[in-house]
């Protein structure tokens, strides 16, 4: 957002939950399974699929930190996606090799695997020699590996980011190769480009269709038995979300608040943790003091100028009873009739005034969806397409 | 002219009735029946009574100015005053105050109107709230509207360049805000500054209906509509804009007598009371009768006939009047103008004359030096012929005749040999003296085309400044002399530079030049 970095600010490093990591506890006992099956040699691959900012990252993360505690190496590699199937599984051999060596060092104290992979060809890695992807030599490579490090660690995790990056080569070959090599998990994360309510299936569609470009091999696919499909925080983990931060901090924040920034952020976790970084900042001008909704208003209307400067040149065309419609009409997710708007303001009206007033709205509503794309109508049903916006509305058609 | 105008005014008003046309009368109908019994206002029928709607209907009724609306008002302000025991936001105080307004409910209106500036001076409230505060304070006594004056410096110092203002940082929303704010600056014109932002506020409003018309979307909905109207009724001219808005109104209304938020919505108080103000506020309810209007025509036509007799009358004595008060002035007038006009016209002659006089020196020297040249070429060209006869003479003398003849022949050679050399140094010495004497005469005429665009003083003064310093002052001295004088004169550049080059090249003229050129001008001046 707009805030200059402060590093005191418990919500700056945003990108990975890391320590601050709340909630997702069926995810998290589903990796705690798929750890114990590796450590069994009966793994399940494992994805995670979701919108932007939900998370997928700090919860491969927590992958990690699991696999970690049960001394699985765990090995994190990001795709280049301009590279080559063959170019990005040497990139991933590479960083494998580089964890191993750690790993071989500090329980044996003699790294060599980098040092034979960089004997070219001469070197008894086949990848190192070759110049096109083939999975023999992935598959004896990783093999070679496992044989190196195998005595050290229960199994070999690799967590891909930003796994539809990958070539449907890569994804075909690499699969094919751990596939007789029960030491080997691989996790990815898939991001997907928009909300349709059933990540999980989204994910495993896209995982699909990039198998598919690999002549059809929808095995390449289905070896990832494990679908992990991140959705929005849970009120309470929102809330947590927060509060785990803000913990032994000067500053707090007022429940109205938190509850605020779960509703606008729509739960996500990036957003809340944008908006909340945004709001400790200014908080933390002051001194030490107690975070309040003023707060978080300065900052929604210096980050979402537009709306909320639609949302005020709306209010100033408006009568007092209009405005007050259209604050309701923000209070509610989701599209609504006019006559369930009219009924949610006032249950106890008679039917026929009820109907009265309903055609008073609707008039309004047609108005407004018209002049302002702050409001839209579909199927004779009025919404605030966004939290955003729905924020912007709620504020300003407010009384001064 | 404006008294007169004033006068005929106030006789107008003076017979001014207060009618409510019918269908205003059906709209102050569908209010008092809208009216919750022993409340005030709500917006649509069946819910709750609002203080916002309440002061809306409230400010409408006061204009009806009908027995009915002034109980209905006086019950509402009792309704509110326990019904709002606290306010929580400036707009339920500014409503507040539109209804207890000239109400002897006890309400502490002094100490609301001190709580409205404390809480707008403290926040940062919109243009619109601020404007609605303006309104409110409309009706105050004089010494409680000063309490307004911070709030119309602070709408002031939010109008934007093009003279909107804004609800944000979106241009083609200025149009209601602009309207707001021009309509709450209205009673404070007397200020020149507000009247200035007013007006350039109304020439925004106007320019933008003129471009986008009433059915522009921005324009769409009755509310935004009357307020529109409202601005504009507080300007003058451009009739035909405002009745065109005032017409979209009117047909705004519904059957019922009341105006909804838009075409064919059903009737809501607010947005009926919103246009009961607009129409109002245009003078909707102020009539004056047939009869009396009838009559005043009728005097004014009698007045203005009598008027024109006058008139005529006047027109027909005034030359004579003239003639007998200021005859003689006006001939003495007219003697001297004649004069003036015949001192310009020898003075252009003169001017003309000089300058004739001076090409014709130039000419004459011309010719003169060309005739020199002619009369020295003929005489040398005789002279040699006459030269080679004698020469070839006295060489056939040589043998045949005695030395008596031979040193006659001789005799005569050489006198025509001194005749020859004569002629030549008397002609070289014409030419060169023609020549000097064009070199004065270029001077002489650049120096008038110099001095033409001067005032005669400045040529005067000039002409006798180089006659006074004559002819032979050495050259840096004289440069300096007259750069000074060109300085001190403080002539226009161009005018400069060209005194600087005259100057130059007088200066460097050989002092025969200078005199023969200082000869002309005497004789110029003289």
């Amino acid at each position: 957002m707009h805030d200059s970095p402060n590093p005191a600010n418990p919500f700056l490093s945003s990108k990975v939950a890391g320590r601050f990591f709340v909630g997702r506890e069926p995810e998290i006992r589903g990796f705690e399974n798929s750890l114990e099956a590796l450590i069994r040699r009966e793994p399940s691959h494992i994805y995670i699929a979701g919108v932007n900012g939900l998370g997928k990252t700090s919860c491969l993360a927590k992958l990690e930190d699991l696999a970690r505690d049960r001394e699985v190496l765990a090995v994190r590699v990001n795709l280049d996606q301009r590279a080559s199937g063959h170019e990005q599984m040497k990139s991933m051999f590479e960083t494998l090799i580089t964890a191993a060596d750690e790993v071989i060092e500090l329980k044996a104290g003699a790294p060599r695997l980098m040092r034979e992979w960089e004997r070219g060809t001469d070197s008894v890695f086949r990848q190192s020699r070759d110049d096109r992807l083939r999975t023999d030599a992935l598959k004896y490579d990783l093999r070679r590996l496992r044989d190196a490090v195998g005595p050290y660690v229960s199994g070999i995790l690799v967590c891909i980011d930003l796994g539809e990056r990958i070539t449907s080569d890569a994804l075909s070959a690499l699969t094919s190769a751990v596939e007789p090599l029960p030491e080997y998990l691989i996790a990815l994360t898939i991001r997907l480009p928009n909300d349709d309510g059933d990540p999980a299936g989204a994910g495993r569609q896209r995982l699909d269709e990039i198998a598919a470009d690999a002549h059809r091999n929808l095995g390449a696919s289905r070896a990832f038995g494990s679908a992990v499909g991140l959705g929005p925080f849970t009120p309470a983990q929102a809330r947590e979300c927060m509060l785990r931060r803000l913990e032994g901090r000067t500053i707090s924040f007022e429940d109205a608040l938190i509850d605020t920034i779960a509703r606008v952020a729509e739960r996500l976790p990036h957003r809340i943790v944008q908006y909340a970084h945004d709001v400790y900042n200014r908080a933390a001008q002051r001194g030490p003091e107690k975070a309040s909704i003023a707060h978080f208003r300065q900052v929604f209307e210096a980050t979402h100028r537009l709306e909320v400067g639609q949302a005020r040149a709306l209010r100033d065309r408006h009568a007092s009873l209009d405005r007050h419609t259209l604050r309701e009409l923000a209070r509610h997710n989701g599209p609504m009739s006019p006559l369930d708007l009219a009924k949610a303001m006032h249950p106890q009206m008679p039917s026929d005034a009820l109907e009265y007033f309903a055609a008073g709205i609707q008039g309004l509503l047609n108005r407004v969806t018209e002049s302002s794309a702050l409001c839209r109508k579909a199927s004779g049903r009025f919404e605030v397409p966004d939290a955003v916006r729905r924020y912007a509305l709620e504020i300003c058609m407010e009384p001064e | 002219m404006s008294s007169a105008a004033d006068m005929w005014r106030k006789r107008l008003e003076s017979g001014e009735e207060h009618v409510v046309p019918g269908p205003l009368r059906a709209a102050m109908k569908f209010l008092l029946d809208a009216q919750i019994r022993g409340e005030g206002w709500a917006g649509y029928p069946h819910l709750p009574a609002d203080l916002h709607v309440t002061a809306q209907v409230v400010t409408a009724a006061r204009l009806f100015r009908h027995q009915a609306a002034d109980v209905a008002t006086g019950n509402a302000a009792v309704w509110i005053g326990s019904a709002f025991p606290s306010l929580d936001t400036t707009e339920d105080l500014i409503s507040l105050l539109a209804v207890v307004e000239g109400q002897s409910d006890g309400t502490d209106t002094d100490g609301l109107r001190g709580k409205l500036a404390v809480n707008l001076g403290n926040g940062d409230p919109s243009t619109v709230l601020l404007a609605r505060a303006l309104l409110a304070a409309e009706h105050w006594p004089h010494v409680a509207r000063a309490t307004a004056r911070p709030w119309v410096d602070r709408v002031l110092g939010r109008q934007l360049s093009d003279g909107s203002w804004s609800s944000a940082h979106l241009a083609e929303e200025s149009v209601p805000v602009t309207a707001w704010a021009v309509r709450a600056l209205a009673p404070w014109r007397d200020r020149r500054e507000v009247a200035t932002a007013a007006d350039r506020g109304l020439t925004y409003l106007r320019s933008v209906l003129g471009k986008q018309g009433w059915t522009s979307p921005a324009l769409t909905g009755t509310y935004v509509l009357t307020v529109v109207l409202r601005a504009l009724a507080t300007g003058s001219g451009q009739a035909e804009l405002s009745e065109e808005g005032l017409d979209r109104l009117r047909l705004l209304q519904g059957p019922d007598g009341g105006w909804g938020g838009g075409p064919g919505e059903p009737s809501s108080s607010e947005h009926t009371a919103a246009a009961v103000i607009a129409l109002a506020e245009f003078e909707a309810f102020r009539f004056v009768s047939l009869r009396l209007t009838r009559l005043t025509v009728a005097e004014l036509q009698s007045e203005l006939s009598e008027l024109a007799k006058k008139q005529a009358v006047v027109n027909a004595n005034i030359d004579a009047w003239v003639e007998e008060r200021a005859g003689k002035i006006l001939a003495d007038r007219n003697r001297l103008q004649q004069r003036v006009d015949d001192l310009q016209a020898s003075l252009k002659n003169a001017r003309m004359i000089r300058r004739t006089v001076l090409l014709n020196l130039l000419k004459r020297s011309s010719v003169s030096a060309a005739k020199a040249r002619r009369i020295t070429v003929t005489g040398l060209m005789a002279l040699l012929v006459v030269g080679m006869v004698v020469t070839w003479l006295n060489a056939i003398a040589m043998d045949r005749f005695g030395v008596v003849l031979r040193y006659g022949i001789a005799g005569v050679d050489a006198s025509v040999t001194i005749a020859l050399g004569y002629l030549i140094v008397r002609a070289e010495w014409r030419e060169s003296h023609a020549v000097d004497g064009m070199a004065a005469s270029f001077l002489m005429i650049d120096f008038i085309e110099m001095t033409d665009g001067l005032s005669a003083r400045d040529s005067q003064e000039l002409a006798y400044g180089l006659i006074r310093e004559g002819a032979e002052l050495p050259y840096d001295y004289a440069y300096r002399f007259f750069q000074e004088y060109i300085y001190r004169r403080k002539f226009p550049l161009i005018r400069m530079r060209q005194l600087d080059n005259w100057i130059t090249a007088y200066l460097k003229a050989d002092g025969k030049t200078r005199k023969e050129f200082l000869a002309h001008l005497r004789e110029t001046l003289s």
